[in-house]
């Protein structure tokens, strides 16, 4: 008996996956809860465990091919089984979901008939040459029909020149590749709009000094000026509730609960781990919750379901001398905080100019979704708790 | 060059075998007065007379028969069958006898024998008088099988065929008959087992042969318009296969097409496909071979259904911008 191995739905808006890596060819054995594959989600990549033992009877699916949640992508069963036929027209709806909505026919094309597929599509020549020129065929993009690799491509990728003689090339594959491709659907198609401003922050520095040493005591961890802007900009939200938001396209989804997504970078890339309803937390309990997802980000354990869902995102570079920056919104959201890095500065108070610790806030909306002043208005009020930090406690 | 058809450079290159070896003489239906079902042998009875040029009974089973007991004991006929179609009467003749006489007597005897065949479809002569047959033939040990493109090859590859010491198949495709070309003056030979070249180019081998060696060189006019550089290549002895030639070809050119008028399972293309694929041009193969062949069906007698059953230039253009994807 061949037990199928499906496209997961890893949350409740994937309507499709891409099959990025076979890790296990036909005919390897396969243990329980090994991977199997890794797939590619329009937010994320994972890997995907296999639910039984057996051998790797047959891939249905080929490596770089997007299906609908539920196609079969493979069979796992005993040596010298036969894989069972699909059907193209029943793969997509092998596994049934009813809660999914119907796929999306950009993102979902029919899986291949069935039978295995080998690893590389490539002609004799191109082979011999890959052979010879040391170039890994996987790494060729085949123009050849069916996408065949053909001796041309090989020599495309041997032609290009080296201009600082090494190099290496990174694949822009698996998280890099859903940054590349989100973050420019982001920039091309939205109207972003820049505001700046800069909040006093003497009062919130006293404030986090006074904490450091009672948090520490009790968590162990460590607490600055994050929990304090996240706060400030929750609570701004429940306010300025269409800074709240999804674009839909063909409506301004507004949100009741605030879960702001915190930008955190990863050497594979920046992931955005989702702290949910931030405005009813006290700032003890931001600060524990942001560093749990940042342990989880930076160990790679965060699950899908802790990836999305967020309705607006707050991204820090206050480590670094970084003062105002244009972040890009993150999609669906319609506006993203950036955060620089809080130094004292010459400025006016009551007629004398004095040392005053300023915070950079840059403030990106989404011209099609938020006007310009509701959005001033929003970031008004994240320097006004930022600069009476005691609105924060209470 | 003077021009000749293939039916008189035929008809040269049998005058000059008689006349310069006392040994050859012909065999077949209607050969003498008649001159041929194609006027190939038009005039020879008359300047050879009947001891050289003999008519026979309508049985092919006695051409054959007899060439090969002929040859045995010291001539070297050169029989001749109306269609190659009537092989099926004379195989015992051939595949039984004449092609294992010299193995099975330890090259003791030998069968210096030719068959002339006309073959191949298009002229609207049904399903019993329409087939190429070629690769029966080169499948039996023992046997060379000739199939020349042009006049000059078809005058040059016979002469040599008399002159060889085994049986020798000369199909010969019934259009080319009247269809002129150059032929050089005087001696003329081609050798056995040496292809041709017949258009060189740098894209892609085309193998072809007998009447589609024409078609292929249309074929690579047309795509040379698209800058498309076809090599054609015509084998003209199909076996022994010069396949150091095809070989070499497809090693600058890195791809295959095969054509011939026969049906395409278990064709004559298959196995120059196999021959590639086994040698070391397989490094060199950068898309799939393509075959164009006759469709899987006997012959149609209707001209229309036999039109769709031809290979013709537009699928030799179509496998080849297939193989050029």
């Amino acid at each position: 008996m061949a037990f199928e191995i499906a496209m997961p739905q890893l949350g409740l808006t994937m309507e499709a996956g891409t099959v990025l890596h076979w890790l296990k060819r036909v005919g390897d054995t396969v243990r329980k809860e090994e991977p199997l594959l890794e797939i590619e989600t329009d937010k994320t990549a994972v890997e995907v465990t296999s639910d039984t033992e057996g051998v790797l009877l047959a891939i249905v699916v080929p490596e770089g091919k997007a299906v609908p949640v539920g196609t079969v992508l493979g069979w796992i069963g005993q040596a010298g089984e036969a894989a069972p036929r699909v059907p193209a027209a029943a793969a997509g709806v092998a596994t049934p979901r009813p809660s999914a909505p119907p796929p999306v026919s950009a993102a979902a094309e029919p899986a291949a008939p069935s039978g295995p597929t080998g690893p590389v599509r490539a002609t004799p020549a191109a082979r011999a040459r890959a052979r010879a020129a040391g170039v890994s065929l996987a790494a060729v993009r085949g123009t050849g029909p069916e996408g065949r690799v053909q001796a041309r491509d090989v020599e495309g990728v041997r032609a290009r020149p080296s201009p600082a003689g090494a190099y290496r090339d990174l694949p822009v594959a698996g998280a890099r590749k859903v940054i590349a491709e989100r973050l420019s659907q982001s920039f091309h198609g939205s109207v972003p709009v820049l505001l700046t401003a800069e909040a006093v922050v003497d009062r919130a520095h006293d404030l986090v000094g006074q904490m450091e040493s009672d948090f520490r005591a009790k968590t162990g961890g460590k607490i600055g000026y994050l929990p304090l802007i996240v706060k400030a900009a929750a609570l701004a939200l429940r306010a300025h509730s269409r800074l709240n938001a999804h674009w839909m396209g063909h409506a301004i989804r507004l949100f009741e609960e605030i879960d702001i997504g915190i930008a955190v970078s990863l050497d594979g890339g920046l992931v955005v781990p989702v702290l949910r309803r931030a405005d009813r937390l006290s700032l003890a309990e931001i600060a524990t919750g942001v560093a749990t997802l940042a342990d989880k980000a930076r160990t790679g354990t965060l699950t899908p379901a802790e990836m999305e869902g967020g309705t607006f995102t707050v991204s820090n570079l206050g480590g670094h001398h970084i003062g105002f920056f244009m972040p890009v919104i993150n999609p669906p959201q319609v506006a993203i905080l950036g955060v620089g890095r809080a130094a004292p500065r010459p400025m006016f108070r009551d007629g004398q100019v004095q040392a005053l610790r300023a915070l950079p806030l840059s403030l990106v909306f989404d011209h099609r979704a938020v006007d310009g002043e509701p959005a001033a208005a929003f970031l008004d009020a994240v320097k006004a708790a930022l600069e009476a930090p005691y609105r924060l406690l209470l | 060059m003077r021009e000749l058809t293939t039916s008189q450079a035929i008809n040269e290159a049998l005058a000059e075998e008689l006349e310069r070896d006392p040994r050859v003489f012909l065999i077949g239906e209607d050969i003498g007065l008649h001159g041929g079902a194609f006027a190939v042998t038009k005039g020879l009875f008359q300047r050879f007379g009947p001891k050289r040029i003999r008519n026979t009974p309508i049985s092919e089973a006695v051409i054959v028969g007899a060439a090969v007991g002929a040859a045995l004991v010291g001539t070297r006929p050169v029989a001749e069958l109306m269609y190659l179609d009537f092989v099926t009467l004379a195989m015992d003749q051939i595949v039984n006898q004449g092609a294992k006489v010299k193995y099975m007597f330890g090259g003791k005897a030998r069968v210096p024998a030719v068959v002339r065949m006309p073959f191949g479809a298009g002229r609207a002569n049904a399903a019993q008088h329409s087939q190429s047959l070629e690769a029966w033939l080169c499948h039996v040990p023992g046997l060379k099988v000739v199939m020349p493109s042009t006049p000059a090859d078809a005058k040059g590859l016979l002469k040599s065929a008399i002159r060889d010491d085994n049986l020798v198949l000369v199909l010969e495709n019934k259009h080319l008959y009247f269809q002129k070309g150059p032929v050089p003056d005087g001696e003329h030979l081609v050798p056995l087992g040496a292809a041709d070249v017949k258009r060189p180019g740098k894209d892609a081998t085309v193998v072809a042969t007998g009447r589609l060696l024409s078609a292929a060189l249309s074929a690579a006019e047309t795509l040379s318009k698209d800058g498309i550089d076809v090599e054609v290549l015509d084998p003209r002895t199909l076996y022994p296969l010069d396949a150091q030639a095809i070989i070499a070809s497809v090693k600058k050119t890195g791809r295959l097409v095969t054509v011939h008028e026969a049906v395409k399972r278990f064709g004559f293309g298959a196995e120059v496909a196999a021959i590639v694929a086994e040698s070391e041009a397989f490094d060199y193969l950068d898309a799939p071979i393509q075959r164009v062949a006759g469709a899987e069906v006997p012959v149609p007698f209707s001209k229309s259904l036999e039109d769709l059953f031809l290979p013709d230039e537009a699928k030799i253009v179509a496998a080849c911008r297939r193989t050029l994807a």
